[in-house]
């Protein structure tokens, strides 16, 4: 797994390449927290490079949009989910926890 | 023509990435394509994660996986030499709750229900857990 950040005007952009298994879930915990406890709130997850990820990657999702919904504070968005996680991404009933964005662009913008 | 392939390696987090390569090399060996291999790899990910984490909890184990295809069905057998423990009576989490109420854990078990066609459970009589996942090739498939 690669995780590459960017610091936006507006947002925090967060590319995750590779796979997202139990073994590497916390590293991707580790960089959203960090950011979090930043005090940036706004973050758009670049998916297009995922190759993989488990049910430890969806919690490492789930506690970060926690955190950043957190007051009306901010939100995370994801950007180009590949269709094997995307059907994971529905039967974990993800898909009314977080906006989805075919483009970087459009993420980037809603903000 | 035998179509079965076996591995064999420590139960650790680190191999989880090994493993799932054997599974999806075999899986698709024996005729699965990418989403039924991806129901595969996914299912034993999550199954050997659950041994490892809860079962072995750190200590040192091994993790049997066998790949095997029977006339249209692709099956998966992990076995593992933890405590007994059944996860096929983990209860499915509620993935309708608002995201203030979701639960944490559950979500592995949901995923393996979910993608596979049958996931059940044995005991066996030289105290191993046998985890047997199968997903058929043809008819009946599902996600």
């Amino acid at each position: 797994m690669d995780i590459t950040t960017q610091q936006y005007k507006h947002c925090d952009l967060v590319a995750v390449k590779g796979r997202v298994d139990s073994s590497t879930a916390q590293r991707l915990s580790d960089t959203l927290d960090g950011i979090i406890n930043d005090g940036r709130h706004k973050i758009v997850l670049d998916l297009s490079g995922l190759e993989y990820m488990s049910s430890a990657g969806f919690r490492a999702l789930i506690s970060a949009q926690r955190n950043c919904k957190r007051y009306n504070r901010g939100e995370v968005i994801l950007v180009m989910v590949p269709q094997n996680i995307l059907s994971a991404l529905e039967l974990a009933g993800f898909t009314t926890l977080f906006s989805l964005f075919d483009d970087l662009t459009s993420a980037v913008g809603y903000f | 023509m035998v179509m079965i392939e076996h591995l064999e390696i420590t139960a650790k987090l680190d191999n989880l990435s090994t493993m799932r390569d054997f599974v999806e090399q075999q899986a698709k060996q024996f005729g699965a394509n990418e989403r039924q291999a991806f129901a595969l790899i996914l299912s034993v990910d999550e199954a050997a994660t659950n041994v490892i984490n809860y079962g072995y909890r750190g200590n040192p184990g091994l993790l049997e996986i066998d790949v095997e295809r029977e006339q249209e069905t692709l099956i998966v057998t992990l076995k593992d030499s933890a405590p007994a423990f059944d996860p096929t009576t983990i209860p499915a989490p509620d993935v309708s709750l608002p995201l203030e109420a979701r639960q944490p854990g559950g979500l592995g078990i949901h995923f393996i229900r979910q993608f596979l066609d049958k996931f059940s459970y044995q005991r066996s009589a030289d105290g191993k857990n046998i985890l047997t996942m199968k997903k058929y090739l043809t008819k009946g498939e599902k996600a």
